[in-house]
């Protein structure tokens, strides 16, 4: 039987003036009928284009220079645009990376069905469409669906949005469904929840998958053959366990390293009963918002719904220990951390810095205490070089004449291993490890011995994350810095942190230490959490499906 | 082919604007001050070799006074323009740094200023009088369109402020000089530009407005605005020239002054280096 997909010499170009960037280059892959084909790569790697490109939407300035793409026997390369719009979605579809931002914030869940169905000229009355939908949104485990159906994609989850966008995706039976980073902005818990789903519905409906992502050990959970793409090109394609047992290019050994995780180097802690003072201590710290209910709400309903972000919060610990919070999204975790590095009041409670009640209006009191964001790209001014970015702390607290400031901002780019000549770049044209770095020497230019890192690697591929760790590992042993992590994966703040914190829904359900919790978790959300880590590590021996 | 389009605009906007800007500088030079004189026996001429773009009713000649005019409606305008965006981003800037009664309060003034006419406006500081018409027009202007800035700057301020790299400098100690010195003016200075331009564009219609109405710059002294207005009267006697050339100068400057603010919105955007390389 001839394969459903088939790619040959595929390529495509970007071509701006005076350059042109060969971003997928003579790529050939095909795909059976009911076969799931993972394609992994780091970002910028090509693999997005790719399944862009089996769509038909290859965004410009690139341009399909050569190769074929066969469907079903049918060419697609040289269809019209009309026949393209005319197949996406009733032959193949495609569930976008960052679901949140792929559906439109001002309609309802049930108007992208309808738009879906009305689209591909299908005859019915809404009250048919809306039983279909219905039944679609039941299909991904969607509970409550008649409410779903009418929220709008804000008032939903992460995970949510996630499974409506793969509803949405099946809701004409495609043979072909394509999931572009299907588990970026998850939490751990969320991805194996949308793996189960996406194993489950395979199996059900018998479509073939085509799984992109930079994780390994997520497209590990799917498919069956993987193609490791880097730089534009496939440099292996091989059955999944044969690809384990033993990659063959660099790139992929790279890659089933970092999914192995970092090396445990900090599983006891080192003062188990030190009587020293505590370092940081939060007393019942709690944090009230008042939602708004719309438009009349606002004027009828003065008070409005309450959320309780955090609740009671209390914890304690040492100088040079290094402490995890983890926790699904929604927990707590981000709104913990801003109330402890002053961004943000809490409603009561207080936190002391050795001793000393912290005051959000003492800036001096929070020199000692750093943070970095989830997203480096946000918190960089997009207007200010590199050079300048680091320097800034130093500036507003008038540290040394100006030449000083620039050595000390050469020694942190040494130190946080960029080589000097960023001092002149823009953050957008680095990476995102390479952003996260340069938040990391910014962290670190007032000699910080508090750092808060909010999810310091989520936002970035699995090898920079396991190098951006190492690098938090290596400025913790060598100037005794005190850490924060706050993850919704243990992978991330198991190799650091000797404390452990289990937030949920606001509240801090468990907390000890980091080997007691792994060893014998009592709650049921940190049964899930270690549960969901050793499901996304890869382990060599292990054979899958 | 993007780029090349874009550079095209920017030498064709370029080179109208400087040789107005030039032609208005130079040009009355090569004339003696009795040209802006009435001499009855120049009456309505139309273009010709001894007055290239003719002369008007009162037989002044029409090129000497369309660049003279130049000189006082580019002085109105960028002194205007200059005025307006000091004024609208002080006003937006403070307001949108002091959440709370202060800011309340600013936005609420600025609301009701926003919602007075700008003739009746117009009409009351006219009438205030005092200083040269020159002085009085640029600060009836200016006075009638900050508002505008105010608002966007403002805008672009609360938006900026909830921005994370702007919270996160907060951590790094940043207080409210320094956000605004930092983050805040820098990152809202593409909007100000745009609309500072768009302002003086703006002023120069006002201008013409305020002529046409009998509020402006009497006719002794040229604008672009008051020969507009007195041409208009001429058309009956189908004298074109005396609408069609102040005219011109007048779109063609509003034109190139509002592309010029678009070049700079783009000069001061680091991203558009980005061009260079895609981010797939």
């Amino acid at each position: 039987m001839a394969p459903l997909l088939e790619v040959e010499n595929f390529s495509v170009d970007y071509i701006i003036p005076n350059q042109r960037v060969n971003a997928v280059r003579n790529v050939s892959f095909a795909l059976n009928q009911g076969e799931v084909l993972g394609i992994v790569g780091e970002s910028g790697s090509g693999k997005t284009t790719v399944a862009h490109a089996m769509l038909g939407l290859v965004p410009p300035p690139g341009r399909v220079v050569s190769g074929s793409i066969r469907f079903d026997g049918k060419e697609l390369t040289s269809l019209s645009a009309k026949t393209w719009q005319s197949m996406r979605g009733r032959d193949m579809a495609m569930v976008f990376q960052g679901s949140e931002q792929a559906l439109t914030p001002t309609a309802r869940i049930g108007q992208f069905f309808l738009q879906t169905f009305r689209c591909h000229g299908l005859d019915g009355s809404r009250a048919t469409f809306r039983k279909r939908a219905l039944e679609l949104l039941e299909l991904v485990r969607i509970s409550r669906s008649e409410k779903v159906l009418d929220s709008y994609p804000f008032e939903l989850s992460g995970g949510m949005c996630q499974r409506v966008m793969i509803a949405l995706g099946l809701a004409l039976e495609p043979k072909l469904l394509i999931a572009d980073e299907p588990s970026s902005g998850l939490d751990v818990v969320a991805q194996i929840e949308i793996v189960d789903l996406i194993n489950d519905l395979r199996k059900e409906k018998e479509i073939s998958l085509m799984v992109i992502s930079h994780d390994l050990g997520f497209v590990a959970r799917l498919a069956t053959r993987i193609a490791v793409m880097y730089k534009g090109e496939i440099v292996e394609d091989r059955g999944l366990n044969e690809l384990l047992c033993s990659p063959r290019h660099e790139y992929s050994r790279k890659l089933f390293s970092a999914s192995q995780g970092l090396v445990y180097h900090k599983l006891k802690s080192d003062f188990p009963d030190d009587p020293s003072p505590s370092y940081l201590e939060l007393n019942n710290v709690s944090k009230k918002y008042r939602a708004t209910g719309g438009f009349f709400g606002n004027f009828f309903d003065s008070q409005g719904a309450i959320i309780e972000a955090v609740i009671d919060a209390s914890l304690s610990f040492k100088e040079g220990e290094g402490l995890g919070i983890v926790g699904p999204s929604g927990a707590g975790k981000t709104t913990l951390a801003r109330m402890i590095s002053g961004t943000l009041l809490p409603t009561s409670g207080d936190i002391r810095l050795m001793g000393q009640k912290l005051d959000p209006g003492d800036l001096k009191k929070y020199r000692n205490l750093q943070m970095i964001s989830q997203y480096p790209a946000e918190v960089l001014d997009p207007r200010l070089r590199v050079g300048k970015i680091i320097g800034e702390p130093l500036e507003h607290f008038n540290v040394g004449s100006s030449r000083e400031r620039n050595e000390r901002v050469e020694t942190l780019l040494a130190q946080v291993g960029l080589p000097v000549e960023y001092k002149g770049r823009y953050p957008h044209q680095l990476s995102g490890g390479e952003q996260q770095r340069v938040c990391i020497a910014r962290a670190l230019a007032l000699r910080p011995k508090l750092l808060v890192c909010d999810e310091p690697v989520s936002s970035l591929d699995l090898i920079f994350q396991i190098q951006i760790l190492e690098l938090l590992a290596g400025l913790q042993e060598e100037y005794g810095l005190t850490l924060i992590m706050i993850s919704h994966d243990l992978r991330v703040v198991r190799s650091l942190c000797e404390r452990l914190l289990v937030m949920d829904n606001g509240r801090i359900v468990e907390q000890g230490l980091t080997c007691d919790i792994f060893e014998n978790p009592c709650t049921s959300q940190a049964h899930a959490l270690i549960n969901a880590m050793s499901q996304l590590q890869l382990n060599a021996r292990e054979e899958f499906h | 082919m993007n780029r090349m389009r874009e550079n095209f605009m920017t030498f064709f906007s370029l080179g109208i604007l400087v040789s107005i800007v030039l032609a208005s500088m130079v040009v009355p030079l090569f004339f003696s001050a009795e040209a802006n004189n009435p001499n009855v026996t120049l009456i309505g001429q139309p273009p010709s070799s001894s007055h290239l773009l003719g002369t008007d009713l009162m037989g002044r000649d029409v090129l000497y006074r369309v660049c003279l005019a130049g000189r006082t409606t580019m002085l109105i305008a960028f002194t205007a323009g200059v005025l307006m965006a000091l004024m609208g981003v002080m006003y937006g800037a403070i307001s949108a740094m002091m959440p709370g009664f202060v800011d309340t309060a600013l936005m609420g003034f600025l609301n009701v200023i926003i919602s007075l006419p700008v003739i009746f406006v117009a009409v009351i500081l006219r009438s205030i009088g005092g200083s040269s018409s020159v002085i009085q027009v640029t600060v009836i202007v200016a006075v009638t369109s900050w508002m505008f800035m105010a608002k966007m700057v403002w805008d672009e301020f609360v938006r900026l402020r909830g921005m994370e790299f702007v919270r996160q400098s907060m951590t790094l100690g940043a207080g409210r000089l320094g956000r605004f010195k930092w983050h805040l003016m820098p990152n809202a200075l593409p909007t100000v530009v745009v609309i500072g331009t768009l302002g003086i564009s703006q002023a120069v219609m006002l201008e013409s407005t305020l002529s046409f109405l009998g509020l402006g710059v009497p006719s002794l002294i040229p604008t672009w605005g008051n020969m507009l207005a007195d041409g208009y009267n001429a058309l009956m006697m189908k004298c074109w020239w005396l609408v069609v050339f102040p005219g011109g100068f007048l779109v063609f400057f509003a034109l190139t002054v509002n592309l010029l603010g678009d070049i700079l919105r783009d000069i001061l955007d680091p991203c558009r280096e980005a061009d260079n390389g895609p981010t797939p």
